[in-house]
């Protein structure tokens, strides 16, 4: 498995762990404003339980721009190519 | 929960950090899709208690020891819901946490992680220098506003604060005023109770907001205008209607 492929799929599963729905149907492209259940606690929740699973902290300028599950992916990746704690 | 829907007003919405007093202005960004990750955007909060949180760091907001939770009474139509009480600075914040559905233990866990991270952003924030603050009230006055004020720019130089206050004959809803002192004042018909925010006066909200964005985009930041000895400078006022 990829490490793309890897973060997605952990992505998701915070994001349905999170909000308390397994069957959610996510994608890379969905909006979290298009979430049933999605919030302002929501996201930080899940911003916390991505910091925990890979071990870096989000700035406060990403955390504004991050407003999709590609979004998510893609920072997480930044973080883990750059080794950022 | 409410499934949230972008709208042409959602970024000029999510242009403004709400410090209170109340949750309105939070509601209203709630009714048109915008979930800004604010500190104080959910909290019961004061002048005072905010000048003091800013100058100190806000220091002691995520201590578990400073904070507990009580539950609202039972009303109505409303679920009871797990309230969180920070005693450092004696406000509260609601958690939408049902009492009857999720133990206290584990959302004061929540709460805690929830304001260490809210706090980083916060301070991040602020001292930046690149926010309008929004602080709505029923009861501050000018001189208080000058402190919360004085108190953000003593983060940074370039914050800015726009004061929502209730309508007067002086000062007609809908127009926001540029103060000599440094803050926008604006008016709006009418405010929500102080314990429900989502009576807010959403139009009103929206075109205030609308107004203010349109005075910063105008006259650039910060707003500091000396030459007049009045409180207020005509021409930096404005209106929706203007």
């Amino acid at each position: 498995m990829t490490l793309r492929r890897e973060v997605v799929g952990s992505t998701i599963a915070i994001v349905r762990n999170e909000l308390g729905a397994p069957e959610l149907a996510l994608g890379l492209d969905t909006e979290a404003r298009e979430i049933e259940g999605w919030d302002s606690v929501a996201m930080v929740s899940v911003i916390l339980a991505v910091e925990a699973r890979y071990g870096f902290e989000f700035d406060a300028a990403e955390m504004d721009r991050m407003a999709s599950i590609s979004d998510f992916v893609e920072r997480i990746l930044l973080h883990l190519e750059r080794g950022t704690p | 929960m409410i499934r949230q829907r972008a709208t042409p007003d959602s970024a000029i919405l999510a242009g403004f950090e709400s410090l209170g007093d109340n949750c309105e202005l939070a509601a209203v960004q709630r009714l048109h899709g915008v979930e800004p990750l604010d500190l104080f955007r959910w909290s019961s909060t004061s002048v005072e208690m905010l000048v003091d949180a800013l100058d100190h760091d806000l220091e002691g907001l995520d201590d578990p020891a400073m904070l507990s939770l009580d539950i609202t009474p039972a009303l109505p139509g409303r679920d009871r819901e797990h309230v969180l009480r920070h005693r450092r600075f004696s406000n509260y914040s609601h958690t939408f946490a049902r009492a009857d559905k999720v133990d206290s233990k584990i959302i004061l866990e929540r709460e805690v992680k929830r304001l260490t991270l809210l706090r980083r952003k916060f301070l991040f924030d602020v001292g930046r220098g690149r926010r309008t603050y929004v602080f709505r009230t029923t009861g501050a006055t000018d001189a208080q506003a000058d402190q919360l004020l004085s108190a953000l720019r003593r983060r940074a130089p370039t914050n800015r604060l726009l004061v929502v206050r209730q309508a007067s004959a002086a000062a007609p809803a809908g127009q926001v005023f540029a103060r000599n002192d440094g803050w926008l004042d604006g008016r709006l018909t009418h405010l929500a109770p102080e314990d429900d925010g989502f009576l807010a006066d959403v139009d009103g909200w929206r075109e205030l907001l609308h107004t203010a964005h349109t005075l910063i985009a105008s006259h650039g930041r910060p707003y500091r205008n000396t030459a007049s000895a009045t409180d207020r400078d005509p021409a930096l006022s404005t209106s929706q209607a203007a």
